[in-house]
């Protein structure tokens, strides 16, 4: 660094230590930079563009995470000096016990807003308190009241260390889900969890009868149910679990409501946001919002439920058996990614069987099972059949035969599987990841399953010149097909569950999903073909083995029998419950389609517009560019018809045409749903076993499912209301009575004439997207609507058809829905003043 | 105040101040000199203001910029700020279109901005101008709180193989 002469600074000698003073380079700083322009910082090895950018910073409220700020120095020192007064105070206040349950119930919110994913210096570690808990010790002695702050705070502290081991052991959180950085904070290492108990339970004793008491019970209960789930004492788990519950219900229900917090400055309480605030995060700083009372209330309820179902479940031996536990969490919409972190259910998944976590992190588990899942379920008939032929062969033709598979099939089955397998990982991942992790994650593995479909029909063609057979390719490639077919719809699951979904996308939605559904369930009947046929030909072929001399043959198929389990599978795919489930999901979304089609906003216009500015949106601005967007993916479903955005449009025209037929096909489709899934939520086993979760031991699974499929019926009986509804707006048939009198004005929010001149109309006599029926003639109405001003399609007093204005329809999304939300109408109202004119007039 | 308004392309670093001024007071993230620098140097025909015609007083900002992503042309609308007492008067809508329309004639392929995922009023306005939420981003905030990117696709441009 050159000195300035006119600062008259000396510059400290090369080869000598340099004094520790500090050198005044103002003057010296402002000369050389005056030569900078504007916009310009200054870089180097030693000094980079953040380094500028912080230094530009300096000073600045906003950026600069170790300003003093005015907020800074009205905040009172919440130190341990601070701890002792106040402990002391509070000990000889009368109000003490009521400010010592507020300083609790604050505690508990920071408590559940780490474990809810923020990090520890942002949230428990904000409270002074907690900073500074062994202040406590000596007051706790005397004083009850203190005595239960104290150890429920070390309860708090210490269930969160043990989150946080628990957590980086297991090495499957993200940041983004979870944070584990503890900085320096004491989280009671050496501190026996039984002693904090101890403690704990000393405590509560001493407050009984106040509501000091249930909160002290909150902690020890919660603290035990940890501890017990991770060490699999599953008795005393499920016993803590349950006086958890207890408690949690009397601080909802006695507690919380005696508490006043204040406003947003807990100070009084003891937390400072912005105590930690050098060590969260460099620049630039930002103050955690502490989750609210109702929320974490209802956050504990769910973890408490969360616990009891995974304290029930049998030992997780091998990796398969994480299957049906990864269904369940991935498909849960109400134990899910806005209740509980993603990392948080892993940690109870994982503290589950010390034996499965013990230092393997649970990516490795995933490896394994794919280890195991080799030979998925559709491909042993295959192979197995393959044996038989071999089996009824003379011995040159099998090693022949043999040879062949080895040198062609092989190779290539080899190169499918290498895909397959991360294709297999990839969606087990997803399912443990948060939601929007999960959908960029299954959109590429759709991407990848399109890959390896060619290399899968390639397979099957050789497997079927081995086997000398015919037709087309069948094995592989129905089984990654249809593993294609699951993750887009899971993929449009995922994407309801983020409320990525614009409600004008609703229609084109339902669309695709009863497409894909419909595909789905044609797959099922090809797997259980794949699994019959080669069923019966190991079948055949054993009996054709016990009818040749060849000792050594029979001999051989003697220990040869069809695996018990191709004919299971077969039975399991086509088994009732998951079929019915497919096909009342796929007759919702028809039924929901036709209802938003006929009733929905006009598609005739695209992107650009008169003039210089764009046309809004909401009169079909870049709905064909949005479609082709949104569903690209899932037109790579390649089905026969993929339902391009002119095949969209063109279903959409044809059930506009016939707005009468359209209701009527859309209520036949939803009494189709409605009979599958009363079916279903009358048997708790079926409804399991059609949501995968049959596997799972335990009546909650059952309910789960019954719940989940009850949640889908109810949806559809609403939509099944919204379609009688929206039939009194179809025209009726001219009677001489509705000639003489004219009809009571209703008053409604006029939206879109649908009239009989629709647009393209679909080829006639192919069927694509959801029936509509035939076109029929519209009846003549005589009903004159208020129109909008602006609506361009309305029609005049001298049209000669009637135009049908539908009232406002949505959909109204609930927790259990998923992406199948209930139809609701907007009903209009009756306008008296006009009926009363009309009878007046008549009069 | 209902006093008549207009539109102003940016002319220069003269302005920063009173744009930084109107976006510090109503965004939730902050930003640095830096970052404004980086937007309004790099791409000042993507910054649009809006004026009170009788007082000459910012009442709305846009900042945008395009960039490279991948195979295509990202536009990115980095900050759009409208003061309280001009609000509901279409000044944000018509920015935005203005913007889009900028980016657009500049060969842009899509475009693409952040929200909280409760901000209302900004998915709202977006959402009536065509863009579609892309993506859930968990946490993307400081204050922890969830964005949707929003997206609005100006041609059919298709990834390469």
């Amino acid at each position: 660094m050159e000195t300035n002469g006119d600062a008259g600074q000396q510059r400290p000698d090369n080869g000598k230590k340099p004094d520790e003073s500090f050198v005044d380079i103002t003057q010296w700083l402002e000369t050389e930079t005056s030569a900078l322009p504007t916009g310009h910082v200054v870089r180097s090895e030693s000094f980079l563009m953040i380094d500028a950018m912080m230094a530009i910073e300096i000073m600045t409220p906003k950026m600069d995470a170790g300003l003093v700020t005015d907020e800074d120095l009205r905040t009172p020192a919440l130190d341990r000096a601070w701890v002792e007064a106040t402990a002391d105070r509070l000990a000889a206040s009368e109000h003490g016990d009521r400010d010592i349950t507020a300083t609790m119930v604050a505690l508990l919110l920071a408590e559940t807003s780490f474990l809810y994913g923020l990090p520890l210096a942002d949230t428990l570690f904000t409270c002074a308190y907690v900073q500074h808990v062994d202040a406590l010790d000596v007051l706790a002695t005397d004083h009850p009241a203190i005595a239960a702050l104290r150890a429920s705070i070390r309860g708090t502290i210490k269930l969160a260390g043990g989150v946080v081991t628990l957590m980086r052991q297991a090495g499957v959180y993200e940041d983004e889900d979870f944070s584990t950085e503890a900085h320096h904070f004491d989280l009671l290492p050496d501190v026996r969890e039984i002693d904090i108990v101890a403690d704990l339970v000393a405590a509560e004793k001493r407050v009984k009868g106040t509501d000091l008491a249930p909160l002290v019970a909150l902690h020890r209960h919660a603290l035990v149910a940890f501890s017990r789930v991770s060490v699999r004492d599953m008795e005393a788990a499920s016993d803590a679990i349950g006086l958890w519950r207890r408690a949690l219900d009397t601080v909802r229900d006695q507690v919380v409501p005696n508490v006043e917090l204040g406003g947003e400055d807990w100070w009084a309480w003891g937390f400072n946001p912005r105590a930690n605030r050098k060590l969260v995060v460099g620049c630039p700083p930002r103050n955690i919002k502490l989750m609210g009372v109702e929320p974490a209330l209802d956050f504990w309820s769910k973890l408490t439920t969360h616990f009891s179902i995974l304290a029930s479940l049998p030992p997780v031996i091998r990796a398969v058996d994480i299957l049906p536990l990864t269904t369940y969490l991935s498909s849960t919409p109400s134990i899910g990614f806005t209740a509980i972190p993603r990392a948080l259910l892993q940690y109870v998944l994982l503290a589950h069987d010390l034996r499965m976590l013990g230092t393997v992190p649970f990516s490795q588990w995933v490896k394994q099972l794919c280890a195991e899942s080799a030979d998925p379920p559709y491909l042993t008939p295959m192979a197995c059949g393959l044996v038989a032929s071999v089996a009824v062969t003379d011995a040159r033709a099998r090693a022949m035969l043999a040879k062949q598979v080895d040198e062609r099939v092989a190779p290539v089955l080899r190169t499918v599987f290498q895909t397959l397998d991360r294709n297999i990982l990839d969606l087990l991942r997803s399912g443990l990841h948060n939601p929007a992790r999960q959908r960029r994650m299954i959109a590429k593995i759709f991407k990848y399953l399109d890959q390896t479909q060619a290399a899968a029909e390639e397979w099957d063609v050789q497997l079927q010149e081995v086997m000398r057979e015919t037709g087309d390719p069948f094995y592989l490639t129905t089984f990654t097909y249809a593993l294609k077919l699951r993750a887009m719809v899971h993929y449009i699951d995922v994407g309801s569950s983020l409320a990525i979904y614009a409600p004008r996308e609703l229609p084109a939605l339902y669309y695709h999903i009863d497409h894909l559904l419909s595909a789905l369930g044609s797959t099922l009947d090809r797997q259980a073909r794949c699994a019959t046929y080669a069923h019966l030909r190991v079948a055949h072929a054993l009996d054709a083995v016990q009818l040749r001399p060849s000792s050594a043959l029979r001999k051989r198929a003697g220990k040869t029998k069809p695996a018990p389990q191709f004919a299971a599978v077969a039975t399991d795919l086509l088994a009732d419950p998951e079929w019915r489930w497919i096909d009342a999901r796929r007759a919702m979304a028809a039924g929901m389609f036709l209802i938003l089609a006929v009733t929905g906003e006009p598609l005739n216009e695209d992107l650009g517009g008169e003039g210089d500015t764009p046309r809004t949106a909401g009169k079909g601005y870049g709905w064909r560019l949005q479609y082709v967007q949104r569903f690209r993916a899932l037109h790579a479903a390649g089905t026969p018809e993929p339902r391009t955005a002119d095949v969209y449009l063109a279903d959409v025209n044809q059930a506009r045409a016939s707005p009468a037929a359209t209701l009527a096909a859309a209520s036949a489709h939803l009494a189709m749903a409605h009979a599958h899934l009363a079916a279903l939520a009358s048997s708790a086993e079926r409804a399991a076993q059609a949501l995968h979760l049959g596997g799972l031991l335990g009546d909650w699974a059952r309910e789960h499912a019954v719940q989940v499929v009850q949640g889908l019926l109810d949806t559809c009986i609403a939509s099944q209301t919204a379609v009688e509804q929206l039939g009194a707006y179809l025209p009726r048939p001219a009677t001489p009575e509705t000639k003489k009198s004219p009809q009571p004005q209703l008053k409604a929010p006029a939206r879109h004439n649908h009239g009989k001149k629709g647009g393209k109309k679909g080829p006639a006599g192919k069927k694509r997207g959801p029936s509509a029926g035939g076109r029929g003639k519209g009846k003549p109405a005589a009903k004159q609507q208020e129109r909008e001003e602006g609506d361009e399609e309305g029609l005049g007093e001298d049209a000669a058809e009637p135009q049908i204005v539908w009232p406002a329809v949505r959909v109204e999304f609930g927790p259990e829905s998923s992406v199948f939300g209930r139809l609701v109408v907007e009903q209009p109202e009756v306008v008296e003043e006009q009926v009363v004119e009309n009878a007046e007039t008549r009069a | 105040m209902t006093g008549p308004f207009s539109f102003h392309a940016f002319e220069g670093e003269h302005q920063l101040p009173e744009i930084m001024g109107m976006i510090e007071k109503d965004l939730s993230e902050p930003y640095s000199v830096y970052t404004y620098r980086f937007f309004l140097h790099a791409w000042p025909q993507l910054t649009f203001l809006c004026r009170d015609d009788e007082t000459s007083d910012l009442i709305g900002v846009i900042v945008c910029k395009i960039d490279p992503h991948r195979h295509w042309k990202r536009g990115y609308i980095g900050m759009l700020a409208v003061s309280k007492a001009h609000r509901k008067r279409g000044i944000g809508r018509q920015l935005v279109q203005r913007a889009i329309k900028a980016m657009k004639d500049l060969g842009t392929d899509e475009i693409v901005l952040e929200t909280e995922w409760d901000n209302k009023g900004a998915l709202s306005l977006y959402e009536n101008l065509g863009f579609l939420r892309d993506k859930r981003l968990a946490r993307y905030y400081l204050n922890g709180n969830d964005a949707f990117r929003l997206k609005l696709w100006l041609n059919d441009h298709q990834p390469a193989a």
